[in-house]
């Protein structure tokens, strides 16, 4: 990905060609989608009056910030880059006036997603498609969802859980259960309750059980914190498999987290080796040094570093599958993909998937097909016409 | 002598006049329990018949027995467990045994060779895992009804004598697809195999998979990235085939050496494609008459009509 070429501000050319008046520019933006998405190229725009605009991203090979040109004797900035097909990024509006510099959503996009943090823009390039089992299909009947509060030794404190149960419960087999971090999260921001409601529906994945965890102090506890590990593997699973028709054995159970989830979950499979039978870790924050101290990334990382270090120094096998997805636009793919071979290790089968996306809760919902439907296989193959 | 008529996916086929081609004196004894929850939404597929098909129910009895018979239940589970474990190890094998079918291929494709042994052996171990697969899945089914002997369980004797009586009233079988691992399942439990005796049959989509003796799911855009398996052993009224139903969405067709591979793993048994509107005979349980209906053969191209005998 780089900063486009001039060829690329079609657009903008035929702007120019036309002459750039203020009539103009206001038909320009009233009749594009910004940004405006030509092949790989895509222009962003924003119209105003100030000392200086750019774009916060986490693109690589791309300057951060990207500033903006101005068009001249316009309000109209603009900067162009070059997308791969299918690529999707998420982004804010920088704009400097004197001292003040304000973030923002781009004014003129619409498509805004939202995480804990707030909100970002969203870019989608050429090609990008929103999955269709990401939205709700009124075919497919919902799992419940029952709210457990567990009493956690292990943490002090009472654990928050939120039990999906697939709506197809067969008398003749016992299900999986998948432990998932950042519980609410992946509820509100990647509609994970709807995405596993179409993939069982569609059989694309088997019916499984999900807890949805919620952290309380969350950079501590899922920091690979012992505790959290004991939480999951003496007293969550357990009492879950106590209470509901699971397998209960290690390739019935799976831990799933992303970013500092992911540490979490790939901590808890380190600490009781053969306990999961595999692990679904998205853009997991797997930060490490080779020669600096584990501080060099900060206070909260600094167990986490100590923590990866020591799984580099001596990777062993902790379960059977690892899935594993980051983004191409995002910092932690430099680590994630210098990780894959010390997970390769860890199990007996790994799968990556790098996608042209960023660490956002889309991007790691857009990965959950893939992640799923190789864990947990369906029974679509099974399926035949009537 | 038993008149079988296999065919594909339903698209537009006239079902009444198959009934009335095999001469069924009676009502057609009608099975969609591949259909799970939905196997009494038959209203469509009795009318398609000529109307008075019975439902045996199958999938609905099968879920009575499990609710009624705990023992029994607990059994089969433990049972699929097995073959759960058994499954996912064989497609492990099978996939890294298949990888090494592609890189003899690709290795000769390099050097401009055309591979002779090597790709036979390449090929033998894949159907060495299978045969064993198959083999581990007879063994398992044989320690499951030793232990847990179905006519001797009262809920499925009881069932079995209702499905009996029902289809000695009735003047031919007819199987619908859908699930096919949840269709031989419940063809098992109720002993199908011994009901059909001299009734005509027709069967259709993976209804045609579970009346094999072996049952071969293909999916080439598996998700999960399985490849071919031997998936069950099926019911055994027709002989020397594998039935691939809607082989033209699951199949690449034109990767010949993925299509060649399939039908050297399912030999001596011959590879049966059935998309809409195909029609295969069987005579004494072997396909007989292949008309238009497409096989395979060892180079993966699809033969039809005289080529295909």
């Amino acid at each position: 990905m780089s900063p486009g070429p001039a060829r690329g501000q079609r657009a903008l050319t035929r702007l120019r060609t036309e002459g750039s008046s203020p009539e103009r520019i206001d038909q320009l933006l009233r009749e594009q989608r910004i940004p405006i998405v030509e092949g790989s190229t895509c222009t962003f725009l924003w119209r105003g009056e100030a000392d200086w605009v750019g774009i916060e991203h986490r693109m690589t090979a791309v300057p951060i910030p990207l500033p903006l040109r101005r068009l001249k004797g316009t309000d109209l900035w603009y900067a162009s880059v070059e997308l791969p097909r299918g690529a999707r990024i998420q982004y804010r509006i920088l704009v400097r006036r004197g001292d003040e510099i304000e973030s923002m959503d781009d004014p003129l996009n619409p498509r805004v997603a939202g995480d804990p943090i707030g909100s970002q823009s969203v870019l989608e390039a050429d090609g990008y498609v929103t999955p269709d089992w990401t939205y709700p299909d009124p075919a497919a009947v919902p799992g419940e969802l029952v709210d457990l509060r567990i009493a956690s030794r292990a943490l002090r404190r009472e654990a928050h859980v939120t039990l999906y149960i697939p709506s197809r419960m067969r008398r003749d087999r016992r299900m999986p259960l998948m432990v998932v971090h950042d519980g609410g999260d992946f509820l509100r921001y990647s509609s994970m309750a709807t995405v596993l409601d179409n993939l069982m529906h569609r059989r694309l994945m088997a019916d499984c059980v999900v807890a949805f965890t919620h952290p309380g102090d969350r950079l501590r506890e899922y920091a690979a914190s012992p505790a959290h590990s004991r939480f999951l593997t003496t007293e969550l699973v357990p009492q879950i498999e106590g209470s509901l028709q699971l397998v209960g054995e290690p390739r019935g159970r799976v831990l799933m987290g992303a970013s500092f989830g992911g540490v979490a979950a790939l901590a808890a499979a380190v600490r009781a080796p053969g306990f999961y039978g595999a692990l679904l870790l998205e853009s997991p924050s797997l930060r490490f040094t080779e020669a600096t101290a584990p501080a060099t990334f900060g206070g909260v990382f600094e167990p986490v570093v100590r923590f990866v270090n020591s799984v580099r120094a001596r990777p062993e096998k902790v379960t059977k599958r690892i899935f594993l997805t980051f983004g191409a636009f995002e910092p932690l793919a430099v680590p994630d993909r210098a990780m894959v071979e010390v997970l390769e290790r860890m199990c007996d089968e790994l799968r990556v998937v790098e996608a042209l996306d960023g660490h956002n809760w889309i991007s790691w919902r857009d990965r959950l097909r893939d992640g799923l439907a190789w864990l947990f296989p369906g029974d679509a193959r099974l399926i035949y016409p009537g | 002598m038993r008149q079988v008529t296999l065919l594909g996916p339903l698209d537009g086929v006239d079902l009444a006049a198959e009934v009335e081609a095999c001469g069924a004196a009676g009502p057609v004894a009608l099975v969609t329990a591949g259909w799970e929850e939905g196997e009494r939404n038959d209203a469509e597929i009795d009318r398609r018949l000529g109307g008075g098909s019975r439902n045996l129910n199958l999938y609905g009895r099968r879920l009575d027995v499990l609710e009624s018979d705990v023992a029994y239940a607990d059994a089969e589970r433990l049972l699929r467990t097995q073959l759960d474990d058994l499954r996912e190890l064989y497609l492990l094998r099978v996939r890294h045994a298949l990888d090494g079918v592609d890189v003899i291929r690709r290795r000769f494709a390099e050097a401009q060779r055309r591979p002779g042994p090597e790709l036979d052996g390449a090929i033998d171990a894949v159907r060495t895992l299978d045969e064993s697969h198959a083999a581990a899945i007879g063994a398992a089914y044989e320690r499951f009804y030793s232990q847990s002997v179905p006519h001797e369980r009262l809920s499925i004797a009881r069932h079995r004598e209702e499905v009996a009586e029902i289809v000695a009233g009735c003047g031919a079988i007819a199987i619908a697809g859908g699930h096919v691992g949840v269709l031989n399942d419940c063809l098992h439990l109720c002993n199908l195999a011994v009901l059909i005796e001299d009734r005509p049959l027709i069967a259709w989509s993976s209804g045609c998979m579970a009346v094999s003796e072996r049952i071969v799911v293909v999916d080439d855009g598996d998700p999960a990235g399985r490849p071919d398996e031997i998936y069950d052993i099926g019911i055994g009224v027709a002989h020397g085939m594998v039935a691939l139903p809607a082989a033209a969405s699951r199949l690449h067709m034109h990767d010949a050496d993925g299509l060649a591979v399939l039908a050297r793993r399912c030999a001596p048994s011959v590879c049966v494609l059935l998309d809409a509107g195909d029609r295969l005979e069987l005579h004494a349980g072997q396909p007989a008459d292949l008309g238009s209906v497409g096989v395979v053969d060892g180079d993966g191209r699809v033969l039809r009509g005289a080529a295909a005998a």
